[in-house]
């Protein structure tokens, strides 16, 4: 077992964490020099999967001087699975806080001691070792004493490494949790720390503070167009020197000429990456995209800053108002990249205007900027390859050809690899023998675009013009860093944070997006652990989107829409390794349109008091005076909403009169709900529930005996223990059909609205609706969609059939796009709406029915054919989102 | 109560659905299911036509229904298959058909056994554009909701 056990691991080059008694932690890595580490672990979270044994077994392994198996010295059993294909976080947390004491705490010397283990030979288990065991054990007690949580031991000093971690903010960055496991506010966290995240919303930050110059007002450069003829066109491109690094290190004069490096963590065996590095620093090899341990073996005596966001914003700034003092056409490339569209008299040298920027750019910010100046874009890209650091280059017309012959493809804009590699198999390497190609054939081999583009670059022709503003396309957000779930409750957690993330930027923005594309990846079929920690490895995307009919940014439409594409991969969410949300089809978000949609979508329950203008206020009124005075001790939810926002203590939740709330105002009730943080509703909903519940239990009364009934049993609603009814007959009709009784009509016309409609849901609705007064029919296509429910839910009948009995009075004679005819439309599509919403879930067949009965009711009335047209894309969006499919009608 | 349910009568064939049924019932009770779904496909593996029977259970329901009031409601509600044959499309010779099962989420292996393995991963292909839904029949009755409906490709899969 043993043996199997440790095979397996090395196979996998994992790593292997022992529990100890006491939260004592054995940690074995394989694959490194130092194979295993000791420290000291509050692990109540960690358990899953792996062995805990009893701190005797090192005691006896030393003693025996072999490695004695485990399993009698295990404390919980836990057999490995293959399921548990990654480590727990922390474990790999342990390896931070590990890190210093590796020199101390080693048992097994390196690696091919290790393969002697797994053949059950003896283990080099060296007495130094075993006392550096124990003083490290009390050592790490000690700190586990003062933390309890799983943040790690931070070092107080590194010893055996020359480097110093100057980062401001550092301590609080070291210590917060690392993936979707540990910390509920990962997505948050993730894009606080993300320098990528960063640039990428850099640039709504930069579009909403150089609005004015954008809309291309005021500026010195200011030349009428007309006379172009006396001008030529100049392009400059401008780039910060090594951004990252020069920002942070301009209040460090001393590290000006030392190696420095910019990366969000500074472990020195980590394998994050560093994202930027300064000149001093490259002449070591040291490249971005590198793992900080290997940067460390190149260059030991390099300094790591973390990421200083409020500095990089400040300088973008300044950056970027400079270059927007100098030019009126700015195309902003990122937070310290940008290409200005300059038009020169014939006779001034481009390199003036290019040399004042610099100038002025490094006076203000104290870093440096590279210019290239070129005839297009491309030239001037290509020049400040040759500028850097800190110069810059103008490529004349007349030198182009000359610069390309030598210059390799790889540096051309939009070759990558594969473009590389295929050209190379050509024996083509650099821009002169490109220039040998003909068009045809690059296109054949590299498809049209990319062939065309290819033959214009190596001949230094770009078409493409600076543009000061680029419309943004999509917003979204990606994780694939520390995305590691438990089960799918995790994963909905972190769909959740993901989609607040989006769509606070999409907020940020001011838009609203229709298409939703979610991207997820997943770990690729005999993939290992990932290189990097947390990192998402080798893997395969798949990506699924979905159009709503209308535009969304709310938090709660985007993740019902994710959480449904997610489950409808059909995943492993402990495989999953990343996952982005994207919105595209952006339009500009109208606030005052959504807030209405959304105080009506939340107040379904409520209906009644919306637009209601006739029966609701008398029934909030009489409910009120009726609910109030027997309980005086209660205190009236109403009077505490109109205390306001100066009342310093809420009425706990039970002593409000929930009917008095449900018949609120919509305005009044959600303050009242945010009040109660939700909780308000919920009881609500719950209740309603309940209510309906128990309606079908009354038997056949007396009206009046029963009306009091149900008056009393409103007050105690809150007490369900209470509840008086007998639970016999809750089964909706589908069961069993209620019984026929001989009601006086007279008399349950005059009930209230409830009391009316728990003693007709009894009755079979065929003699409802024969009776019903008529007067309710003529004013229900005018009145709300709330009138309609009611409607329907008094005479406990499905629309189809309603609309089935009443085909003739549903085509009033009115005459198209009158004031009238329009209300009716809305108010009825704004009620289908609700409709769809209720029944989509539970049951299609009603709506199917409903449309199709529309359909054939709609060739002869064009209010009803504006009607089928304005909500069948609804029916049809819907129905995509819950079935994935469309309703054939 | 007098409903006809048509049933197989191939001895063979009654006793693969019902075996098949009758392994889902743990899922079911779980409320793990979401779908089961008969498709028939072509010989490509392309499917022609899906019946799915979507299922959502109240969990927290306590069983007081009578067998005999569930048994009518089902009975009433499978009425409804039995004349829905003219939305059913003729098949094409060498059509076959299977049952899945679509789960909610994945069913933790360890705790199911040998059970589990009874059930493999389907070979049938997937529609590339939404399907068109046609409804049989929706039934809501505590603890029970299931609704009925057939899929077809959407003509613009059909041209492909």
């Amino acid at each position: 077992m043993l043996s199997f056990f440790i095979k397996k691991f090395q196979l996998c080059y994992r790593n292997i964490v022992y529990k100890l008694k006491q939260g004592m932690l054995l940690f074995f890595k394989l694959g490194i020099v130092h194979s295993v580490v000791i420290v000291l672990f509050e692990s109540r979270a960690f358990s899953h999967g792996l062995p805990v044994v009893k701190p005797d077994w090192i005691a006896d392994s030393i003693a025996a001087n072999t490695l004695l198996s485990w399993v009698p010295y295990q404390l919980v059993e836990h057999a490995v699975t293959e399921t548990s294909k990654q480590l727990k976080l922390s474990a790999f947390f342990s390896e931070k806080g590990i890190s210093r004491s590796h020199h101390q705490g080693i048992l097994i010397q390196n690696e091919t001691s290790l393969s002697d283990k797994c053949k059950g030979e003896s283990t080099e288990l060296t007495l130094s070792g075993t006392d550096n065991f124990s003083q490290e054990n009390s050592q790490e007690s000690k700190h586990i004493d003062t933390n309890d949580e799983l943040k790690d031991v931070k070092s107080e000093s590194e010893e055996d490494c020359s480097t110093s971690y100057v980062a401001g903010k550092s301590s609080d960055h070291l210590n917060r949790p690392h993936s979707t496991l540990t910390d509920p506010n990962f997505v948050e966290n993730y894009f606080k720390y993300s320098r990528l995240h960063f640039i990428g919303t850099w640039r709504n930050r930069y579009r909403k503070r150089f609005f004015n110059f954008l809309s291309g007002t005021g500026s010195k450069n200011n030349n009428p167009n007309n006379d172009t003829e006396n001008l030529r066109r100049i392009v400059i491109h401008i780039d910060m020197d090594c951004f990252f690094v020069s920002v942070v290190i301009r209040n460090f004069p001393d590290l000006l000429d030392k190696p420095v490096a910019v990366c969000h963590s500074n472990n020195p065996k980590g394998t994050a990456e560093i994202s930027s590095a300064n000149y001093p620093a490259r002449s070591y090899g040291i490249k971005a995209g590198m793992f900080v341990r290997d940067a460390k073996a190149r260059c030991p005596h390099l300094t790591i800053f973390s990421y200083d966001f409020s500095a990089y914003e400040e300088v973008a700034d300044q950056f970027y108002s400079i270059l927007h003092k100098h030019c009126k056409k700015v195309q902003a490339v990122s937070c310290d990249e940008a290409f200005l569209a300059v038009s020169l008299s014939l006779n001034d040298n481009p390199e003036n205007i290019a040399e004042i920027i610099r100038k002025e750019i490094f006076e203000t910010t104290r870093c440096t900027a590279s210019a290239g100046i070129g005839e297009n874009m491309l030239l001037a890209r290509l020049a400040t390859k040759s500028a850097k650091p800190n110069g810059q280059c103008f490529i004349p017309l007349d030198k182009v050809n000359e610069y390309l012959d030598k210059l390799p493809i790889s540096a051309l804009p939009g070759v990558g690899y594969n473009v590389e590699e295929k050209l190379r198999m050509k024996e083509v390497e650099t821009c002169s023998q490109l220039r040998t190609i003909s068009k045809d054939v690059l296109q054949k081999d590299l498809g049209s675009k990319m062939g065309d583009m290819l033959w214009n670059y190596c001949r230094g022709i770009d078409h493409s013009a600076v543009e000061a503003v680029q419309e943004t396309k999509s917003i979204g957000a990606e994780v694939n860093w520390g995305v590691r779930f438990k089960d799918s409750k995790d994963s909905e957690n972190f769909l959740m944070n993901l989609c607040k993330e989006v769509s606070l930027r999409l907020h940020g923005c001011g838009v609203q997006g229709r298409t939703i594309t979610l991207k997820v990846k997943v770990r690729k079929k005999g993939a290992g652990e990932p290189v990097k920690y947390m990192g998402c490895g080798d893997c395969e995307t798949i990506s699924r989107s979905l159009t709503v009919p209308g535009a969304i940014n709310d938090v709660g439409s985007l993740h019902r829409i994710a959480k449904q594409t997610f489950a409808s991969f059909h995943l492993d969410v402990k495989e999953v390794r990343g996952v982005g949300l994207k919105l595209s089809r952006l339009e500009l978000d109208n606030p005052s349109r959504k807030g209405i949609e959304e105080s009506r979508l939340e107040l379904l329950f409520s209906s009644a008091t919306r637009k209601g203008k006739q029966p609701v206020e008398q029934s909030c009124s009489t409910n009120h005076s009726r609910e109030d005075a027997p309980s005086g001790a209660r205190p009236s939810s109403s009077s505490a909403v109109s205390q306001g926002s100066n009342i310093s203590e809420l009425p706990p939740l039970s002593h409000i009169d929930l009917d008095v709330v449900r018949n609120l105002p919509p305005e009044i009730f959600l303050e009242m709900n945010g009040l109660y943080k939700g909780e308000l509703r919920k009881i609500l909903e719950s209740q309603q529930q309940e209510k309906e519940y128990n309606s079908e239990s009354v038997e056949r009364k007396d009206c009046r005996q029963q009306d009091q009934e149900i008056s009393t049993r409103m007050q105690r609603e809150l007490e369900p223990s209470e509840a008086s009814c007998s639970k016999s007959n809750y089964c909706k009709s589908d069961l069993m059909p209620g019984s026929l009784s001989q009601v006086d009509f007279s008399i349950l016309e005059n009930l209230p609205d409830e009391v009316r409609t728990d003693i007709l849901k009894q009755l079979p609705p065929h003699r409802v609706e024969n009776q019903f007064p008529e007067s309710s029919k003529s004013n229900l296509s005018l009145g709300s969609h709330s009138k309609w429910f009611e409607m329907l839910r008094v005479q406990n009948c499905l629309l189809s059939e309603f609309l089935l009995s009443n085909a003739t009075f549903l085509t009033p004679n009115i005459s198209p796009s009158s004031e009238e005819w329009d209300a009716i439309v809305v108010n009825s599509c704004e009620f289908m709406k609700e409709y769809i919403r209720q029944k989509i879930e539970s049951d299609i067949e009603e709506l199917y029915n409903c449309f199709r009965l529309l359909k054939r009711l709609s060739s002869k009335s064009s209010l009803l054919l504006e009607f089928y047209d304005r909500t069948l894309p609804l029916l049809q969006a819907s129905i995509g989102e819950h079935y994935g499919g469309k309703l054939h009608l | 109560m007098n409903v006809v349910v048509n049933k197989a009568r191939h001895p063979q064939l009654a006793n693969y659905i019902h075996s098949s049924i009758f392994a889902l019932l743990p899922y079911i009770q779980k409320g793990l299911m979401e779908r089961v779904v008969v498709i028939f496909y072509g010989q490509d593996q392309v499917p022609l036509e899906k019946f799915v029977f979507k299922l959502t259970i109240g969990q927290s329901y306590q069983s007081s229904v009578s067998e005999a009031e569930l048994e009518f409601a089902l009975r009433a509600f499978l009425v409804k298959l039995n004349v829905s044959e003219t939305i059913a499309k003729p098949l094409p010779s060498g059509a076959n058909w299977e049952i899945t099962a679509n789960f909610r989420e994945l069913p933790s292996q360890e705790n199911e056994g040998e059970e589990a393995k009874l059930w493999v991963p389907t070979d049938t292909k997937q529609w590339m554009q939404p399907s068109e839904i046609t409804p049989i029949k929706s039934m809501d009755s505590n603890p029970l909701k299931l609704q009925l409906y057939m899929e077809h490709p959407s003509v613009t899969e059909q041209k492909v």
